[in-house]
């Protein structure tokens, strides 16, 4: 793996990567309690698992996705051994530290006051606050589920739409439900796969978030994803064929 | 003619912060997605987001329509609304609950009571949630009208539907934190909608009350409805209230040649007269002012700065109307000016309210 460790605390060698905008290196996440958590509430739980799953296969090297005991397991681990989770963070940081490179290409970056927040090709949101506050796929699954074990990451908790209108079986998107590849899956090649069920949902999460994230006076309450609204094409040109000749532009076909 | 969807008075609208081509982008991307067959392993979820944003598109203002090129997809969607729309319809059908609407809308109007919710953002969401399902369920009855006219189902969800906008009528600054999404969704329509399709008009009817109430909410706000009293109003309170020029013990600031408070309790440098920090309830942020000891006129101005936690200016809050120890003035990029001659004339306690929060004093004298 990549990366230098700056820190070895509790076993865990924190890892670092480049800034989009400044080149600085940066810390990916404060320390082993925080990538602990974001570990736990982000790349291990359910529904966003599989978003970095289909993002990032090399995490499967580090422990089998599909098994929620397995993720379970290694949580429990990593409570008293924090160094469990070595493996599993280098790939999530390889995974995040592509995200934020394809940001700095394509100019999907935006910065106000002391926060730097960018969107990768994947879907992956980063938030560097000064140093990585954040990396997470919005547009995954129901806000209800995840909100309690998230409460200290308001950004990820507030980037689901609550569908009061739709009855006990459209509470929740079905985007973020399915589990299993279904029939039409079945057809598609793992890049339609990215596409459709972790890219899209996460832009058009994103644009949803944007007026949400306005004061009344329309301007920001908070510097989060709603900055990235001025910085993305519109949907109309990221299209499957174009959004493949992006990610081509930055060498990740 | 005027347009009953446009208030320019807000100052998102004014700003475009509001931005309506935004909403009408993401209707438009849902029907591309529905339509690429991306929700096709959910029938009902599908249904919803064919019907309700082919409707979307049919309200939008035709300059927004050409822009986001919206043609070929409404073409494409009309096509299969024309094979599938029965079908369709009876899946949309089994999904719109206005009844757990009503409930959610009563929890917001409980929570926002009790200052229930854990966060603002939460708030805010909650908000934004219920004005935005409601729109799409009625966006969905205006579809189900065209493209599978099942009268019976069709008016007994209307009647529903119109309990919930009743509701929202009747409580509408309860989504005011929804403001900018309402001015933005709003400036999407259509101005002669009522004219074109009475029909599609009623889907938007509930925009121009909750405009006025946002409105109000932003004039509240910036205290712009506040006058200053007449000299008869002055004249009958009273003096205690009013505070008098020769009232100096009930000034907070002293004047310069008075002993500074802050240097005789040795907290802070001799050359301080007053500071203080102050608050927001709830929040991070804070308001500071500092006086210096140093004789000056009371043209001069001093200047109350607000910060966030981490020191850094909060620009946000520019054009918030700001009260000082009755004192008024505007914050302008973090920074309210005062006159130092009103600030010392000024009686009481220095209560600061920022908009309509009184943000809460830690003593630094």
């Amino acid at each position: 793996m990549s990366g230098n460790p700056e820190t070895i605390t509790g076993g865990l060698s924190l890892r670092e990567l480049e800034h989009p905008v400044t080149g600085q290196r940066v810390t990916v996440y404060r320390d082993p309690g925080r990538v602990h958590q974001h570990l736990r509430d982000h790349v291990l739980s359910a529904p966003e698992s599989e978003a970095w799953r289909l993002l990032w296969p090399p995490l499967e090297e580090s422990l089998d996705f599909d098994d929620p005991d397995a993720r379970w397991h290694l949580l429990r681990r990593a409570e008293s051994e924090s160094g469990a989770l070595q493996d599993l963070y280098d790939r999530h940081v390889e995974a995040v530290r592509a995200e934020v490179g394809n940001a700095a290409a394509l100019g999907w970056h935006r910065w106000r006051e002391h926060t730097t927040v960018c969107l990768g090709t994947g879907g992956v949101v980063t938030i560097f606050a000064p140093m990585i506050r954040t990396a997470m796929i919005p547009g995954m699954g129901e806000p209800e589920a995840t909100r309690r074990t998230q409460a200290l990451d308001a950004t990820s908790s507030c980037m689901w739409r609550h569908r009061p209108m739709r009855g006990a079986s459209g509470a929740a998107s079905s985007r973020s439900r399915r589990r299993a590849p279904l029939e039409r899956e079945r057809g598609w090649d793992r890049h339609q796969r990215l596409y459709y069920r972790v890219f899209r949902p996460a832009v058009q999460a994103v644009r949803q978030h944007h007026p949400r994230s306005l004061n009344v006076y329309g301007q920001p309450r908070h510097n989060d994803v709603g900055l990235l609204k001025d910085v993305l094409p519109r949907q109309s040109e990221l299209k499957f064929q174009r959004w493949r000749e992006l990610r081509d532009h930055c060498g990740r076909s | 003619m005027d347009n009953p969807y446009v208030r320019q008075a807000l100052r998102a609208t004014r700003t475009g912060a509001a931005d309506p081509e935004l909403e009408v982008d993401q209707w438009l991307d849902r029907l591309d997605y529905a339509l690429e067959g991306a929700l096709a392993e959910d029938p009902v979820e599908e249904a919803w987001e064919l019907l309700s944003m082919w409707a979307a598109l049919e309200r939008i203002r035709p300059e927004f329509f050409e822009r986001a090129g919206a043609a070929d997809t409404r073409a494409q969607a009309e096509r299969r609304l024309a094979e599938d729309g029965p079908g369709l319809a009876s899946s949309a059908l089994a999904r719109v609950d206005p009844e757990r609407w009503l409930q959610e809308a009563e929890r917001l109007a409980e929570a926002m009571a009790e200052a229930g919710f854990e966060s603002e953002d939460e708030q805010v969401h909650r908000a934004a949630d219920l004005v935005q399902d409601l729109d799409e369920a009625q966006l969905l009855v205006y579809a189900l009208e065209r493209w599978a006219p099942d009268e019976k189902a069709i008016a007994e969800l209307s009647d529903h539907l119109r309990e919930c906008e009743q509701w929202l009528g009747a409580n509408a600054e309860l989504v005011g934190d929804a403001s900018v999404l309402i001015q933005a969704i709003a400036l999407t329509l259509r101005p002669e909608l009522e004219q074109m399709d009475p029909a599609l008009a009623r889907t938007a009817a509930k925009f121009p009350g909750l405009l006025d109430a946002v409105t109000a909410m932003e004039r509240e706000l910036t205290l712009e409805d506040i006058e200053p009293l007449s000299p008869e109003e002055l004249a009958a309170m009273p003096e205690s209230a009013v505070g008098t020029d020769n009232a100096s013990d009930l000034q907070w600031l002293p004047t310069a040649g008075e002993p500074p408070l802050a240097a005789a309790s040795g907290a802070s440098p001799p050359h301080i007269l007053w500071r203080g920090l102050w608050y927001e309830p709830g929040g991070t942020r804070t308001a500071r002012l500092v006086v210096l000891a140093e004789p000056a006129p009371d043209d001069q101005l001093v200047h109350l700065t607000f910060q966030d936690i981490h020191g850094h200016p909060v620009e946000t809050l520019t054009g918030t109307s700001v009260r000082l120890g009755g004192v008024a003035s505007t914050i302008e990029r973090a920074i309210a000016r005062f006159r130092l001659g009103d600030l010392r004339a000024a009686a009481g306690e220095p209560e600061l309210w920022v908009g309509s929060q009184r943000w809460k004093l830690q003593d630094e004298r």
